[in-house]
C-alpha cells in the first residue's frame, strides 16, 4: 500500500462541534438547493494565523504540510521552512494539520494567532487517505471494499511512456498486457478478469474526477469484411496520451463496490488519477523542476530460426537410400527487367525453406543472413519534463510542458509527443473556491505494418530464408527500378515496406476540468465539476506502388479521421453531521450529466497515378464512409457514509441513470452499494503485535452500457454473399439499395449487471513493519448482452437479448513490510498476488458458445458455457480416452477431431509482482518482478515458421520423427477411426512432421500451436540517488539522478517474441494470439532530475 | 410545518430532476448513420440484387453439379459431387432468402405498396420467386406464419409454421396474379413509379407483367406429377399472355467487383473447386451443338472435355461466356425459351402433338439464338425440325436440359421428368441423384416448429 498527500481540498470534512439547531440547518439546504441564491455571501473580516511545522523525529521543519480549517475547505500548505502563514475566518474552531506518513492532527485555535505544531510519524499508515469514486477522498481505514492506491512516482520510475503500461504489476488484482514493443502501440488493462463478452472490458479512467478516453480504434473501411485487427499497425491506447510526470496518485477501484457510483460505466472498475497542482502560501516563489531521461531500446527476444537450410522445396524427406532429400532451390527472379509479372519472369520463388544446404550454394554466391537480427535497430527516446509551481495565499498554479521524441526499435517508425498543461486552484473568498485544468497534447506517430499481413515486418523477416539478404550489398532493398527486391512473389520486403508503406497519426487532444465550490456553512458544501475531452485523430497511410497488398500492385491511399468529444458534468452537495462525539454522518447528492460524441471518416484512392503523390486526388477509384455514435448518460446519485468514531465505517451509495443506449422502453436504472469497514482492533486492548486490524464487507451492483443504436432495427446497405464469392454489396451498378438489418433491435435492451461481493482484511502488525491486505470477491455479471440467433422464417437471424451470465471469483493479496528500518537503512518489500476464475454460465437460449470476435478460421475466441471467458477455439487432434493421439496407420500422422473445442485459455492462474526497495541514505534501490503463471498464448508464428522449415528446430530434418500415440486400428460405420492400443511406431520424414503436425499445413490442429506463455520478468530495476543541494549552491536545490531498467531480464518457455504481445491490441476482446506480431522490447533509462 | 415545506420541495426538487434527466437522454438512441425507414426504391434495388445472388450462386451450382452440367473437382464441391450436401452447407443462402429477398420484399408491399401498385407488383414477382426457389429446394416451408419477427419476439413469431408445398405453390400463384393486377393499373395509381432502381426492367410494367405470366406457367407445369393435364391446361393458358417481343427476366451484372456475375465470381475466387461436366459436354458434342464454345471454353490442350461425374481432373473446361467469364455477364432466370418448352410440354401431355412439336422447335431455336447470338441453321435443320410424329418428352426435357444450363430450374425438371437419363456417381454417399436440400442447421436448431428432412434422396411434394 502506498500513499497520497493528504491535503484535503473538496467533499471531506471533518467532524465539526459546530451545533446549531438542526431543523433550521435543513431548511436552508433546500432552499439553496432550489434557489441557488448568493445572498449568504457576504465578507467577513478574518484572523491572520501563522505557524511552523516541526517532525517529532528530527525536529527539522516539514515542508508540504496541509492545512484544513475544520470543517471548511480553507487550507493551505507550509512553505520549505515548514512555515505558514494565512487567513481564517473567526469563528474557526480548529485547524487540522496533515502530511504523507504522519498523523493527522486536530488543533484548537483558541483566538491564537500563532500555532506551532509537532508532527507524529504514523508508522501504521492508517491515516492515508485515498480518492475514490466521483473523487470523495476517505481515509484508508473507513473503506469498506479493496481500492489500491499508486504513488505517481511509481509511474514515472517504470520509465514506461504509456500511462497505462507504467502501471504494470503493481497492484493485486490488475492485468496490463502490452500488445507489443513498438512505440505508441497500446496496452490493455483489465481488473478482476472480464467482465461482459463481447463489449468494454477495461476499466473507466478518469482524472480529477472527469471521465477521459482510453480507447484502442482501428482504421478500417465499412467495405472490409474481415476484422482489420488481425493486420494493420499497432494503434495506441489513448491513454498514452497523458504524461506520466502530471500524476501525483492512482487508486484503483477494483470492483463495483468501489466504483458502483460510476453506475453503467463502472463494471470494469475504474483507475483514478489525481494530479499534481500548486501550493498555497506566502513567499514561495516559483518552483521549478526540470527533468531529462534518455532511454535506450532493444528487442528483447526473437524467434529462433535455423540457418543453414536455403530457400526452396523437396527437403526433408528420406530417399530411400538412408538418405535425405536436400531440395531444390528457388529464388524469386524477375528477370532482367527486375520488374514481377512481366515475360522474362524467371520464378516467382517459394516461401519455403526446405531446400539444400546454404552452404552447397556457395558457388552460386549465397550465403546465410539473420536477416531478423539485422533489421531491429536499437532505439532512443528523450523525454523532457518542466514544471513551475507556486502560488499566493489566496492561489495556486502549476504549468508543466513535456517533449517525447521516441524512435522505435524497427527502422522509420517514431512516436512524439508534446503536452502542456496548466493548472490552477484559487480561494476567491472565504466560501468559494474555484480552480481547473487544461491540458494540450500533440502527438504524431508513424506505425509499423504488423500481422497477418503481406506488407507486415515480422511476416516478411521471419520467413525469409537465411540464403537470402533482404537488405543486400548490391542493391539493398529496392531495385534500381524502385520496385522492391524479393525472395517471393507475395510478400513485401520488410525494408521497403518500412520505408514505402507508410502509416502516420497524429492526434490533437485537449482536456481539461475545471470546478466551482462554495461551502455557505461548515457543514455544507456544493461543487460543480465540469470537464471535456477533445481528441482529432488523423490518420494517413498508404502502400507505394509496387505492394503486394494493393490490387495491382498500383498503391493505395486511406485517409482516416476520428474526432471524439466527451462532456462531463458533476454537481455535488455534501453536508456533514455529528450527531454525538462518536457519530458522525455525511452525505453527498449529486448530479451529473454526460455526452460522448464520435465521428470516423474514411476515404480510400486506389492507383496511385503519379508517383510519390500520396493524395487522394491523385488516385483512379475513391471510396468513402462515416460513421457517428453519439451516447448520453444522465445520473442522481447519493453517497452516505456513517461512523462510529473508529471502530465502524458504514458507506451506501445508489446511482439512478439514464443512458441513451438504454432501450426506449426502459430509459433508467438503479445502482446501488453498500460496504462496512470494521476496525476491531479498536476493540482490543492496545499492543504493539496487531497495530491495526479491519475488516471488510461490501455489496454493489454496477452496470456495463449496451453498444449504442442496438434498441432500434435500422436499414442499411447490405453485403449479400453465400459465402463462396465475395457477392454483392451497394452501391450496385449506380444504385443504393437498402435492406432492414438481419439483427432484430430490442427496444427493451437493459445495462448489463454487475453484481459485486467482497470481504477482506487489512492487517498491520509491529506498528507497521509487517503488513498483509487479503480480498475475496465473487462478481457476477447478468443481462449480458447475447446476440442471439433466431430462426431466419422470422425475417431476422439474430436478436440482441440480455441473456448471459458469467461470474469472476478471486483473491487478491497484498504484503508489505520493512524487514530493515534503521535511520541509515531502509529495506521495504512489498508482494502483491491474485488469482481470478472465470466461468461462462449462460448465453442465450440455444447457443452454447459464442465468438468474441471474428478471429481465422482454424483457430478464434469464444466464450464457451462451463468454460473460461476469452478461450481458444480451434482445431484439436483426435485422443483415446487416455488422451493419447490417435494415429493414421497409413501416414504416421494424428487423426483430426471433426469437432473443434478449447484449447487454452490465455489468461494466467494467477499474477503477481514483487517490490524490493533498498534506501541507503539518498540512494534507493528499487527491483520489480512480474510474474504471470498459467497463461497461453497462440504461437501462429511457431507453428508456421516449422511448416516453412524456418524454425530452429525444423533444421533437424535429415532424420525421421515418430509422433507418440497409439494406432489406429480401422475406422467404424461412421467413418470414425477407432483407437487401437498399439504404440505409434510409423516414422515420418521431417517435411511431414515439422509442416503436418507441430506446423499449421492442412488440417494439422491448431491445438499444437497453444503454447505455455507463463513468465518471470525483471520487470523494473532502478537506481536514484538523491542531492540534497540546499543551502549548499545557488539556485539548485535538489539534483536526483536516476537508472531504470525495464524488462531487461525475460524467463518463459514461450518459443516466439516475448509473450507478452497481442495482435489485436488493447481494443480487442481477443487476447493471446501471436501471429508475426512485432516483439517486445527492453529499455536502459538514464534520468536526472533539477529541483530549483 | 417546516417539515411538510422541506418534503414539499425535496419532491418537486426530486420530480424536475428526474424530468430533466429523462430530457437529457431522450431522442438521442436513435442513429444517425443510417435510417429506421428505407425508401421504394432503395427497397426494390436490395431485393433485385439479393434475388440474383440466391438465383445464380451456390444454389445453382450444387444442382449443376448433381445433374452433371458441372462437375465438382476439390473442396466442398467435391462433397457436393459426393452427394454430401448437409444441413449446415446452404445456412447462407436459406437464411439469405427470408431476410434479403422475402423480409425486404414485404416492407416494400407493406410500406409503400398502397401508394405504389407498381412497386407493389414488382415486390410479389421477386417474393414469389423467392418462395419458389425454397420450396422448390426444400419442399415444406414456412410461409404464413413467417417474417413476423417486427411485430414481436414470442414463439409465435420466432417459431413460425410450415406451410406445406401445395400451399406454398398456391401462394405463389396468388402472389404472381396480385402482382399482374398490380402491375396492370395506370401509372397515375402510383405516387412514384420504379425507374433505373429496377434493374431488370427498369419499371416497365409490361415486361414484368410477361415475366410474372412465365412464373405462373414454370409454377403450374410443376405439377405435372401430381396433376397432368390441369397442370398442362393452366400453364397453357397462362402463357397464352406471353408476347414474344418482351424482353427476358434476367440476373444484371457489372464491372465491378461487388456487381459481378456469380459464376464469373466463383470461377475467379475458387477456380479449381468445379469444371465442365463429362455428360454434358459429351451430349453437346454428340450433336454439334453450336451452343458448346458458349458455354464452355477449351482446356489447356485445346480441347472441349468434361471432368467425369466422380474425379477431380483440373486440365477441363471451365465454363465458357454465356455463365461468364467476365464480371457482367447477365443470367437468364426466366426466360422466352422458356416458356416455349413449357408450352411444348404442356401440349404433349394434353396430346397436342403438333403444337407441341413447334413450340419445342421455336423453343430450341430461341435458345441458340440467346445463347450464340445468332440462328444456326445446320443444327436447326436437325434439332429444331420436329413434328407431330417425332416429337418426344425426352427431345424437350434434354432440350430443355441444354437450354437450361446455369438455371436451378434445370434441376426441378429433370426431378420431375427423371430426363435426360443421368447415371448417379456411383461414389456417392447416397443411392441416387439428390432430389432435395436437407432442412437447414439454423432452422432445425431455432425453429421449434421445424418439420425437419434429413434424406436427400426423399421427394418434395410436386416430385412424389
Amino acid at each position: 500500500m502506498t500513499r497520497v498527500p493528504v491535503f484535503r481540498r473538496t467533499l471531506i470534512f471533518p467532524n465539526s462541534k459546530f451545533i446549531t439547531k438542526p431543523m433550521k440547518r435543513f431548511y436552508s439546504f433546500i432552499a439553496l438547493i432550489l434557489f441557488a441564491s448568493f445572498q449568504w455571501i457576504s465578507a467577513q473580516e478574518g484572523l491572520i494565523v501563522t505557524g511552523k511545522v516541526t517532525s517529532s523525529e528530527d525536529g527539522l521543519p516539514v515542508p508540504g504540510v496541509a492545512i484544513v480549517v475544520k470543517g471548511t475547505t480553507l487550507g493551505n500548505i507550509t512553505d520549505l521552512n515548514g512555515e505558514y502563514s494565512f487567513e481564517i475566518p473567526r469563528d474557526a474552531r480548529a485547524l487540522i494539520f496533515s502530511f504523507v506518513g504522519m498523523i493527522t492532527q486536530e488543533i484548537p485555535v483558541n483566538a491564537r494567532t500563532t500555532i506551532d505544531v509537532v508532527l507524529e510519524p504514523d508508522v501504521i499508515g492508517i491515516e492515508e487517505v485515498v480518492v475514490t469514486a466521483i473523487g470523495i477522498r476517505r481515509e484508508t481505514k473507513a473503506l469498506g471494499y479493496a481500492a489500491e492506491a499508486i504513488e505517481g512516482e511509481e509511474l514515472t520510475g517504470s520509465g514506461e511512456t504509456n500511462l497505462i503500461q507504467s502501471l504494470a504489476s503493481k497492484a493485486a488484482g490488475l492485468q496490463i498486457t502490452s500488445s507489443s514493443g513498438t512505440p505508441g502501440s497500446s496496452s490493455k488493462i483489465t481488473l478482476r478478469g472480464n467482465s461482459t463478452f463481447t463489449g468494454e472490458n477495461q476499466p473507466l479512467i478518469i482524472i480529477d474526477g472527469v471521465p477521459v478516453d482510453n480507447s484502442t480504434t482501428r482504421t478500417v473501411a465499412a467495405d472490409y469484411p474481415y476484422n482489420e485487427g488481425l493486420q494493420g499497425v499497432n494503434y495506441a491506447n489513448r491513454g498514452i496520451d497523458l504524461n506520466p510526470e502530471d500524476v501525483e496518485s492512482v487508486t484503483i477501484l477494483k470492483g463495483p463496490a468501489a466504483a458502483a457510483l460510476y453506475g453503467v460505466r463502472a463494471g470494469a472498475g475504474a483507475i483514478i488519477y489525481t494530479t499534481k497542482r500548486g501550493s498555497y502560501g506566502k513567499n514561495q516563489g516559483i518552483r521549478a523542476t526540470y527533468s531529462f531521461s534518455a532511454d535506450i531500446s532493444q528487442v528483447n527476444k526473437l524467434p529462433e530460426l535455423q540457418m543453414t537450410w536455403a530457400q526452396g522445396d523437396g527437403g526433408g524427406e528420406p530417399d530411400g537410400e538412408g538418405g535425405y532429400t536436400q531440395g531444390t532451390y528457388d529464388v524469386c527472379d524477375f528477370g532482367p527487367d527486375m520488374v514481377a509479372f512481366t515475360a522474362d519472369d524467371v520464378s516467382y520463388g517459394t516461401s519455403n525453406s526446405w531446400g539444400p544446404r546454404i552452404s552447397d550454394l556457395a558457388s552460386q554466391g549465397v550465403h546465410a543472413t539473420d536477416n531478423l537480427a539485422e533489421f531491429f535497430q536499437t532505439a532512443t527516446a528523450f523525454t523532457h519534463n518542466l514544471s513551475l509551481m507556486g502560488g499566493t495565499e489566496t492561489s495556486s498554479f502549476r504549468l508543466s510542458v513535456m517533449r517525447l521524441d521516441q524512435d522505435g526499435i524497427v527502422p522509420n517508425s517514431f512516436y512524439d509527443k508534446t503536452s502542456v498543461r496548466l493548472t490552477s486552484d484559487a480561494n476567491i473568498t472565504a466560501k468559494w473556491r474555484m480552480g481547473g485544468t487544461v491540458n494540450y497534447v500533440a502527438s504524431t506517430g508513424r506505425r509499423t505494418q504488423n500481422g497477418s499481413n503481406l506488407s507486415g515486418v515480422m511476416l516478411g523477416l521471419a520467413r525469409a530464408p537465411a540464403s537470402y539478404d533482404l537488405n543486400d550489398d548490391e542493391y539493398g532493398y529496392a531495385f534500381p527500378t524502385g520496385l522492391q527486391r524479393q525472395y517471393f512473389y507475395l510478400y513485401d520486403n520488410p525494408w521497403w515496406s518500412v520505408y514505402n508503406n507508410i502509416f502516420n497519426d497524429k492526434v490533437d487532444r485537449v482536456l481539461g476540468s475545471a470546478y466551482l465550490t462554495w461551502t455557505p456553512f461548515k457543514w455544507l458544501s456544493g461543487t460543480y465539476r465540469v470537464g471535456a475531452d477533445v481528441i482529432s485523430d488523423n490518420r494517413k497511410f498508404h502502400w507505394a506502388p509496387g505492394a503486394w497488398n494493393a490490387d495491382e500492385f498500383l498503391g493505395e491511399v486511406h485517409e482516416n479521421n476520428q474526432r471524439h468529444a466527451e462532456y462531463y458534468g458533476d454537481l455535488l452537495l455534501t453536508a456533514n453531521y455529528d450527531f454525538t462525539d462518536k457519530i458522525n454522518a455525511s452525505l453527498t447528492l449529486g448530479n451529473n450529466l454526460n455526452h460522448r460524441y464520435d465521428q470516423n471518416l474514411f476515404a480510400r484512392g486506389r492507383v496511385i497515378n503519379v508517383p510519390d503523390l500520396y493524395n487522394l486526388g491523385n488516385t483512379s477509384t475513391l471510396y468513402a464512409d462515416e460513421n457517428q455514435t453519439i451516447i448520453r448518460t444522465a445520473a442522481l446519485f447519493f453517497d452516505l457514509n456513517a461512523s462510529y468514531g473508529e471502530l465502524i465505517y458504514l458507506n451506501v451509495t445508489g446511482r439512478n441513470e439514464w443512458s441513451s443506449t438504454f432501450g426506449p422502453n426502459r430509459s433508467n436504472f438503479f445502482y446501488p452499494s453498500a460496504s462496512l469497514s470494521f476496525v476491531f482492533t479498536e476493540l482490543l486492548p492496545e499492543n504493539n503485535i496487531l497495530s491495526f486490524g479491519k475488516l471488510r464487507l461490501a455489496y454493489a451492483q454496477s452496470g456495463i452500457s449496451p453498444l449504442a443504436y442496438t434498441s432500434r432495427t435500422y436499414y442499411f446497405a447490405p453485403f449479400i454473399t453465400d459465402g463462396f464469392t465475395n457477392g454483392a454489396s451497394f452501391p450496385y451498378m449506380g444504385n443504393n439499395g437498402y435492406g432492414i438489418s438481419a439483427t432484430l433491435g430490442n427496444p427493451d435492451l437493459k445495462p448489463e449487471r454487475v453484481t459485486g461481493k467482497e470481504i477482506g482484511a487489512d492487517l498491520r502488525f509491529f506498528l507497521g513493519r509487517f503488513n498483509i491486505d487479503f480480498t475475496y470477491y465473487n462478481q457476477l455479471t447478468t443481462d449480458i448482452l447475447v446476440l442471439r440467433p433466431i430462426a431466419a422464417s422470422s425475417g431476422f437471424r439474430y436478436m440482441r437479448a440480455n441473456t448471459g451470465e458469467m461470474v469472476n471469483k478471486g483473491v487478491e493479496l497484498i504484503v508489505s513490510g520493512d524487514p530493515v528500518k534503521t535511520s541509515f537503512f531502509k529495506w521495504n518489500i512489498s508482494l502483491n498476488w491474485s488469482k481470478n476464475n472465470n466461468e461462462v454460465l449462460r448465453l442465450a437460449e440455444g447457443v452454447d458458445e459464442i465468438s468474441l470476435e471474428s478471429g481465422f478460421t482454424d483457430i478464434g475466441s469464444f466464450a464457451i458455457v462451463g468454460d473460461a471467458y476469452g478461450a481458444f477455439y480451434g482445431t484439436r487432434w483426435l485422443r483415446d480416452d487416455d488422451d493419447n493421439l490417435v494415429i493414421n496407420p497409413s501416414t504416421g500422422l494424428p487423426y483430426s477431431n471433426p469437432l473443434e473445442g478449447n484449447i487454452g485459455n490465455p489468461f494466467p492462474d494467477w499474477l503477481g509482482g514483487l517490490r524490493n526497495s533498498f534506501a541507503i541514505k539518498g540512494l534507493t534501490l528499487t527491483a520489480l518482478l512480474d510474474v504471470r503463471e498459467g497463461q497461453s498464448v497462440w504461437g501462429g508464428t511457431t507453428s508456421r515458421l516449422h511448416r516453412i522449415g524456418r524454425s530452429v528446430e525444423s533444421a533437424d530434418r535429415e532424420r525421421t520423427y515418430v509422433i507418440p500415440g497409439v494406432l489406429s486400428t480401422g475406422l467404424d460405420a461412421d467413418g470414425n477411426p477407432i483407437p487401437g492400443t498399439g504404440q505409434n511406431n510409423i516414422e515420418i520424414s521431417a517435411y511431414d512432421y515439422f509442416t503436418g503436425y507441430v506446423g499449421d499445413l492442412g488440417s494439422a490442429a491448431k491445438e499444437q500451436a497453444i503454447y505455455d506463455a507463463s513468465w518471470i520478468r525483471l520487470r523494473e530495476v532502478g537506481a536514484s540517488y538523491k542531492f540534497n543541494l540546499k543551502d549548499k549552491i545557488p539556485v539548485i536545490q535538489t539534483l536526483d539522478i536516476g537508472f531504470t531498467g525495464r524488462n531487461l531480464w525475460l524467463k518463459t518457455d514461450y518459443p516466439g517474441v516475448d509473450p507478452e504481445t497481442s495482435l489485436l491490441g488493447a481494443g480487442s476482446n481477443i487476447n493471446g494470439w501471436d501471429y508475426f506480431n512485432m516483439p517486445g522490447s527492453k529499455s536502459y533509462i538514464f534520468s536526472i532530475k533539477v529541483g530549483f | 410545518m417546516v417539515m411538510k415545506k422541506i418534503f414539499i420541495f425535496s419532491i418537486l426538487a426530486l420530480f424536475f430532476t428526474l424530468i430533466s434527466c429523462e430530457r437529457f437522454i431522450e431522442g438521442w438512441d436513435e442513429s444517425p448513420n443510417t435510417t429506421t425507414q428505407a425508401t421504394a426504391p432503395l427497397l426494390l434495388s436490395e431485393i433485385e440484387v439479393a434475388t440474383f445472388m440466391y438465383y445464380t450462386g451456390q444454389l445453382t451450382r450444387t444442382p449443376s453439379v448433381f445433374i452433371q452440367q458441372t462437375a465438382g473437382t476439390d473442396f466442398h464441391m467435391v462433397d457436393i459431387r459426393n452427394y454430401t450436401l448437409l444441413e449446415g452447407d446452404n445456412v447462407n443462402e436459406w437464411e439469405g432468402i427470408y431476410t434479403n429477398c422475402l423480409m425486404n420484399a414485404q416492407l416494400l408491399v407493406d410500406d409503400f405498396g398502397d401508394d405504389n401498385p407498381y412497386y407493389a407488383g414488382i415486390a410479389k414477382i421477386l417474393k414469389a420467386m423467392a418462395l419458389g426457389l425454397l420450396t422448390d429446394l426444400w419442399g415444406d416451408v414456412p410461409y404464413r406464419e413467417a417474417l413476423k419477427g417486427l411485430t414481436g419476439v414470442s414463439s409465435v413469431e420466432l417459431n413460425p409454421h410450415f406451410d406445406s408445398q401445395e400451399t406454398i405453390i398456391q401462394d405463389i400463384q396468388s402472389l404472381l396474379s396480385d402482382g399482374i393486377t398490380d402491375l396492370s393499373k395506370p401509372a397515375l395509381d402510383n405516387i412514384i413509379i420504379p425507374g433505373i432502381d429496377d434493374y431488370i426492367f427498369e419499371g416497365d410494367p409490361a415486361a414484368w407483367i410477361n415475366a410474372a405470366w412465365i412464373l405462373k406457367a414454370r409454377y403450374a407445369n410443376r405439377l405435372s406429377k401430381r396433376n397432368p393435364s390441369g397442370s398442362a391446361t393452366d400453364a397453357l393458358n397462362f402463357l397464352s399472355n406471353i408476347d414474344p417481343a418482351q424482353p427476358d427476366l434476367m440476373s444484371i451484372h457489372g464491372d465491378e467487383s461487388n456487381e459481378e456475375n456469380q459464376w464469373s465470381a466463383f470461377q475467379q475466387d475458387r477456380g479449381n473447386y468445379m469444371q465442365m461436366g463429362e455428360y454434358f459436354i459429351e451430349l453437346l458434342k454428340s450433336i454439334g451443338d453450336p451452343r458448346l464454345p458458349f458455354y464452355a471454353l477449351p482446356n489447356l490442350d485445346e480441347e472441349f472435355i468434361g471432368t467425369a461425374k466422380n474425379a477431380s481432373n483440373t486440365n477441363t473446361s471451365d465454363w465458357g461466356p454465356y455463365a461468364g467469364t467476365s464480371g457482367d455477364t447477365d443470367l437468364p432466370l426466366a426466360t422466352y425459351f422458356e416458356a416455349k418448352f413449357i408450352e411444348a410440354e404442356a401440349n404433349l401431355r394434353l396430346g397436342n402433338t403438333d403444337e407441341a412439336s413447334s413450340a419445342y422447335n421455336d423453343a430450341v431455336k430461341a435458345s441458340v439464338l440467346k445463347v450464340t447470338g445468332a440462328p444456326d441453321p445446320a443444327f436447326e435443320a436437325l434439332f429444331a425440325a420436329e413434328d407431330g410424329t417425332s416429337i418426344t418428352l425426352e427431345k424437350i426435357m434434354t432440350q430443355k436440359y441444354i437450354a437450361m444450363f446455369t438455371q436451378v430450374e434445370a434441376w426441378s425438371d429433370w426431378r420431375r421428368t427423371n430426363l435426360p437419363v443421368l447415371e448417379p456417381n456411383p461414389d456417392g454417399d447416397v443411392a441416387g441423384i439428390p432430389r432435395r436440400f436437407p432442412t437447414c442447421r439454423s432452422e432445425r436448431n431455432y425453429n421449434s416448429n421445424a418439420v425437419v428432412v434429413s434424406n436427400i434422396l426423399t421427394p418434395v411434394w410436386w416430385d412424389e
